[in-house]
């Protein structure tokens, strides 16, 4: 069985082509900036989108551990209480409740993720993404099962996993989306709680793997204060350059600009988070990191994704 | 297509604009979008025969308008008050309806409407917008009255139409247009041919037939056959008159060639391309004349197809292809003085629902793609006009599209706020055609040797060319109006009232009893419940339409049009009377989604969960689900849905389809047309919703119900893909044999299925994001519907138009398949407009 968190169909954003994101829940590093606040812990948890309540009061009613109360327009769940049986979320009228990490099996899921194949082409297929993909040991069965359907397939790894597993992920492997955010190794711990140098064996693996026919694709989140630096950049861009023909294993380098749209996803889950009212980082901004990478001469096609403060929020 | 230095595409405020026009383009494009301030226009210019009872207006043809009812009366008098006398000759009284109204026809169009020629048009055929005398006898005018209006004046056809929609039905009425006659015919052989074929056809008559109806028929074609030759020679001599005091020598020379083209076409086979669009304008517009009503779906089918012979000729010949392109932005100029019909009411025109769709692009034999140049000259010319209302394009698509054609209509998508075309897929609109041939046993004439050379009409009915008359939008029922009587146990659920005076109806009482529903004790129950209503609001409507349809048989004869419908001349019959080798009449169905909605939710609710029972259900729709908010919440948000590709809800939605489907085919009308499916909702989703009570599936009254086959507003939350998968397993899906109605396709609906869905911006920000666009439309030729409608909007966008809306004149959007501007929709559809645009919101 696998936790799932979501399944995002038409995706043009996590990978070459259109594609059929899944994502899993748990993430071996907990980055303080992370996006999807609600993909790193394994356990299955609920969160509560305020909008959406009617405020009626029946997951305080059903929660069989007594752990949801309404007071006002408020919902307070204790989390510690939590198993995670998602019996709230089957009590909500609205959808104010959402369950994230509900269970699927391998076939079921598999089977989910093709009903999109007639739109994939040449290009495109299934992504896995998290929390980390490969954390769940299941994803490589479930790979290789997508793998043998035909389609092509890409993982989205921070890297932070057992060199073994990785080894055995990558024959059922079309595209791997590489993660390296920080070169300084305490940095890293600091942020992401975990120091670097397996991410960084890995990625030699990853590669060597190249050689066989793989498209590696890296990317750095582009963090205020955090991963943002010039130097970050430019040190990232000599531990590539230092991969062996790395314009040739390297496809493409993404530098992925922070966004804020996650705000809501923390209130939803009582979490603080401190990059809250953090601007949008400018255009400009971006094209100076995207310029300190081009001269690092690791990878000939640097990218600029996501919203950056000059454009409008589309 | 883009090319080095052409002008900005869009405006400052990101609108699309026109560009790369000559000033003798610009200029015309201008003067047209003067509307009512124009010296000019094609308003309705009416004629009568002068007997004091004379009736001009025939309403039938806006039965299928509600929002015009009020005005039925109004018009019908200030045409008679308006119209010019046109003496009759002697006999004239004598003959057949269909004689008279030929020879009336041609005596207003050719003596007494001015030829004229707006400066630098290439094009002759200025106005056309006629509303003429029916030319009946009292005798028959009293007939048609009675049925019409009944002995009282307030029964009759016309009151039991408005009942109909009144009581949340739809509406239905003998209606103008929706097909696509043979203009190729025309343009090959000329109208001597036609008058030549119906003089053989006279000649094959026995003596009796001659005096009967088949004789008076031809008759009234032969004269009819006789105006566009007859107007062409007027047209020349008004050029010639022209040219004669034209100083410009160049302009000239255009307009001596005009002249000479008019000399051979239409009565001769064209052969420039200048002669074969001048020979194709004026017989179309003369349809337009005809059936007094402009442009309602009067379709020119394959145009790429048939004019590129003539465009390989000219080009070849050593026409300059801008050249080329300047007759055709002509045409497209013409094609939209259709809206002066009714200028006065506002610039477009009471209603922008015209529909003079041509088809680009599409399958061969054996599969070939049918892509040509003159294909892409044809969107070239649609790109520098757009935005334009006419004529509409419908680009056909399939397997076999090469990534070039993809190419242009996906860069044509990403500089227009919607695509400037409608796109049909092919495998899945055959399919439904030859699912038609087999069960109409029509096999002779639509099989898998001549399928791919269909086409659609209006919006987008599928249709065969030259042959067909499948009366595409004069049924439309809603289908949910069953679930409501199965909720009533064959009654209303709520007191329906006259929407003119306010007058409330008597209970529905005709239709079946299918039992108190709160003694159900499972779904299945209830679905036999259903199936009955449905099969009762199937027969409901196909009655009533056949009341209009035979009064229009009777008493509105269309002569020049039959010349154009092959199998008219042959059976000497007129297309109104079912002369077309092709007859059918469509129901379109309307709330489909918002019917399997509330099924499922009637499932869900009552049956699954036990959330409630029915008589609490009931009690909640009849309180429009005030107090029961809760129930309301679950229906909405928790109820499963059709459109999320969910196998279970879809199944569900398969067996509905198939039910109403089935169900049409059991009847044919009482001039031999037989019944057929299709879904297309124009606007009738939005009137209907302010109708019909609450349902099942959380919608209050005053929501809108869905749309043609579109989800149900905002419960796509799975995205595009979901939503097309979705749309094609409603219509049968893939055949689990690989055998369907064609290849592996199936087809409930040989109308084809109106589709919507607005995608995002981001989809076409560069050139690799713009690829994943052309892998969606390649998806969706395997797994969608018949046809797809993209608009890319973004709401803040919509709602800067809102408030600015003189800022975004030019914003056109696509509803349904018909074109309208933004800004000159209603506020609440707008609103809806918005509401689709920012996504998972209900």
């Amino acid at each position: 069985m696998i936790r799932l968190l979501d399944i995002q169909r038409m995706s043009s954003e996590d990978g070459p082509g259109l594609r059929t994101t899944a994502f899993l829940k748990g993430c071996s590093l907990a980055c303080t900036w992370c996006h999807n606040p609600e993909s790193i812990s394994m356990k299955g948890e609920v969160l509560w989108h305020r909008a959406r309540c009617m405020g009626c009061s029946g997951c305080a009613e059903d929660c069989p551990q007594g752990g949801i109360s309404l007071n006002e327009d408020r919902l307070t769940i204790d989390r510690s209480r939590c198993l995670g049986c998602f019996t709230c979320m089957r009590s909500c009228p609205t959808g104010a409740i959402e369950a994230k990490g509900e269970e699927i099996s391998e076939e079921q899921l598999c089977a989910e993720l093709l009903k999109d194949r007639a739109y994939f082409g040449a290009d495109g297929g299934v992504t896995l993404s998290g929390g980390e993909a490969l954390l769940q040991k299941e994803s490589i069965c479930l790979l290789r099962m997508l793998k043998e359907s035909g389609v092509n397939t890409a993982v989205d790894t921070c890297g932070q996993i057992g060199t073994d597993t990785l080894r055995e992920a990558l024959p059922y492997t079309d595209v791997l989306l590489y993660d390296v955010k920080i070169a300084d190794s305490g940095r890293h711990k600091q942020f992401t709680g975990a120091s670097n140098e397996l991410i960084l064996k890995n990625l030699s693996v990853a590669a060597d793997w190249t050689a066989k026919g793989g498209r590696l694709w890296i990317r750095t989140p582009i963090i205020p204060g955090a991963t943002d630096s010039d130097e970050n950049i430019r040190d990232i861009g000599e531990i590539l350059a230092a991969l062996p023909k790395s314009t040739e294993t390297i496809e493409r380098w993404e530098l992925c600009a922070f966004n804020n749209l996650c705000e809501s996803k923390y209130d939803s889950l009582e979490k603080t988070w401190i990059f809250r009212n953090v601007p949008l980082i400018a255009k400009e901004r971006m094209n100076t990191l995207a310029g300190i990478a081009c001269a690092s001469g690791a990878c000939g096609d640097i990218r600029i994704t996501g919203a950056t403060a000059s454009e409008r929020e589309v | 297509m883009a090319t080095v230095n052409t002008p900005a595409k869009t405006d400052s405020k990101g609108v699309k604009t026109p560009y790369g026009l000559s000033p003798r383009i610009q200029w015309l494009r201008d003067y047209y979008y003067k509307g009512t301030s124009r010296k000019w226009n094609n308003e309705w210019t009416a004629f009568t025969t002068g007997e004091k009872w004379d009736e001009i207006f025939d309403e039938q043809t806006f039965y299928i308008v509600p929002e015009v009812y009020c005005f039925l009366d109004p018009f019908s008098k200030s045409f008679k008050q308006a119209a010019y006398t046109i003496p009759v000759p002697e006999g004239f009284w004598k003959k057949s309806i269909a004689e008279r109204r030929a020879w009336f026809e041609k005596k207003a169009m050719v003596d007494y409407i001015p030829q004229e020629l707006l400066p630098g048009d290439l094009l002759a055929g200025g106005r056309f917008n006629l509303m003429t005398s029916l030319c009946l006898t009292k005798e028959e005018t009293k007939i048609r009255a009675e049925r019409l209006w009944g002995k009282d004046g307030k029964s009759g056809i016309r009151g039991d139409v408005f009942e109909f929609k009144d009581k949340g039905f739809g509406n239905c009425g003998a209606t103008s247009g929706h097909l696509i006659s043979n203009y190729p015919k025309i343009l090959q052989h000329g109208w001597n041919s036609v008058i030549f074929n119906i003089d053989e056809a006279i000649d094959n008559l026995s003596e009796i037939e001659l005096r009967g109806e088949r004789g008076a028929e031809l008759r009234a074609m032969k004269e009819a056959a006789t105006l566009p030759i007859e107007l062409a020679a007027k047209y020349a001599d008004v050029i010639r008159q022209h040219a004669a005091r034209e100083a410009d020598e160049k302009r000239k020379s255009e307009l001596i060639q005009m002249a000479e083209n008019l000399d051979v076409v239409p009565a001769e086979p064209a052969v420039t391309f200048w002669q074969a669009m001048q020979s194709l304008w004026l017989t179309h517009m003369l349809i337009l004349s005809d059936e007094n009503y402009p442009g309602a779906g009067v379709s020119f089918g394959r145009l790429d197809q048939y004019l590129y012979p003539y465009w390989q000729y000219s080009i070849e010949a050593g026409m300059d292809p801008e050249f080329g392109k300047e007759i055709l932005k002509c045409f497209w100029m013409h094609c939209n003085y259709a809206y002066d019909a009714m200028i006065q009411t506002g610039d477009q025109g009471i209603t922008a629902g015209y529909g003079q769709l041509f088809n680009l692009s599409g399958m061969g034999p054996d599969g070939r793609d049918m892509t040509n140049d003159f294909t892409y000259i044809l969107l070239e010319v649609l790109d520098e006009m757009g935005p334009i209302l006419e004529p509409k394009p419908n680009v056909r698509l399939h397997s076999g599209t090469p990534e070039k054609l993809l190419d242009v209509i996906v860069e044509m998508i990403a500089v227009s706020q919607g695509a400037p075309f409608l796109l049909n897929f092919d495998e899945r609109s055959m399919a439904g055609l030859l699912r038609q041939a087999k069960l109409a046993g029509v096999e002779d004439k639509i099989n898998e040797s001549n399928v791919f050379d269909y086409a659609s009409v209006g919006c987008l009915e599928n249709t065969m060319c030259g042959n067909d008359r499948s009366s595409t939008v004069d049924c439309n029922l809603n289908l949910l109006k069953a679930v409501e009587l199965v909720l009533g146990g064959g009654k209303d659920l709520i007191t329906y009232a006259d929407a003119l005076w306010g007058k409330p109806y008597p209970q529905e009482k005709d239709a079946p009893e299918t039992g108190d529903p709160r003694t159900f004790t499972d779904f299945e129950q209830f679905y036999r419940a259903f199936e009955i209503q449905i099969q009762y609001c199937v027969k409901k409507i196909t009655e009533l339409y056949d009341r209009s349809s035979v009064t229009r048989a009777k008493f509105c004869p269309v002569p020049y049009l039959s010349t154009l419908i092959e199998g008219c001349i042959d059976k000497g019959k007129d297309v109104t009377q079912g002369g077309a080798e092709l007859n059918f009449i469509t129901i379109e169905g309307v709330t489909f989604a918002t019917t399997v909605d509330s099924l499922l939710a009637v499932k869900y609710l009552v049956f699954d969960e036990k959330l409630c029972d029915m008589n609490t259900l009931i009690e909640a729709l009849k309180a429009n689900w005030k107090g029961y908010e809760k129930l309301q919440a679950f229906a909405k948000n928790r109820a499963p849905k059709y459109g999320r590709d969910e196998d279970q809800a879809d199944a569900l939605a398969d067996r509905i389809m198939k039910l109403w489907a089935d169900e049409t085919w059991q009847y044919t009308s009482a001039i031999g047309a037989k019944f057929r499916p299709g879904m297309l909702s124009w606007n009738y989703w939005i009137g209907s919703g302010y109708i019909m009570p609450a349902s099942p599936d959380g919608r209050e009254k005053g929501q809108f119900l869905s749309n043609a086959i579109c989800p149900v507003n905002g419960t796509d939350t799975d995205g595009p893909t979901a939503n097309a998968n979705s749309v094609g397993k409603s219509l049968g899906g893939h055949a689990a044999d690989g055998d369907g109605d064609y290849g592996i396709w199936n087809n409930y609906l040989p109308n084809g299925a109106s589709h919507t869905i607005t995608l995002s911006p981001a989809l076409m920000r560069d050139d690799e994001h713009k690829e994943k666009l052309k892998s969606f439309l390649r998806g969706y030729i395997q797994n969608g519907g018949t046809a797809l409608q993209i608009n890319i909007l973004d709401a803040d966008m919509l709602r800067d138009a809102q408030n600015h809306p003189e800022d975004y004149r030019n914003l056109l959007v696509r509803v349904t398949g018909y074109n309208a501007y933004f800004t000159s929709v209603g506020r609440e559809l707008q609103d809806e407009i918005i509401a689709r645009e920012s996504h998972n919101k209900f």
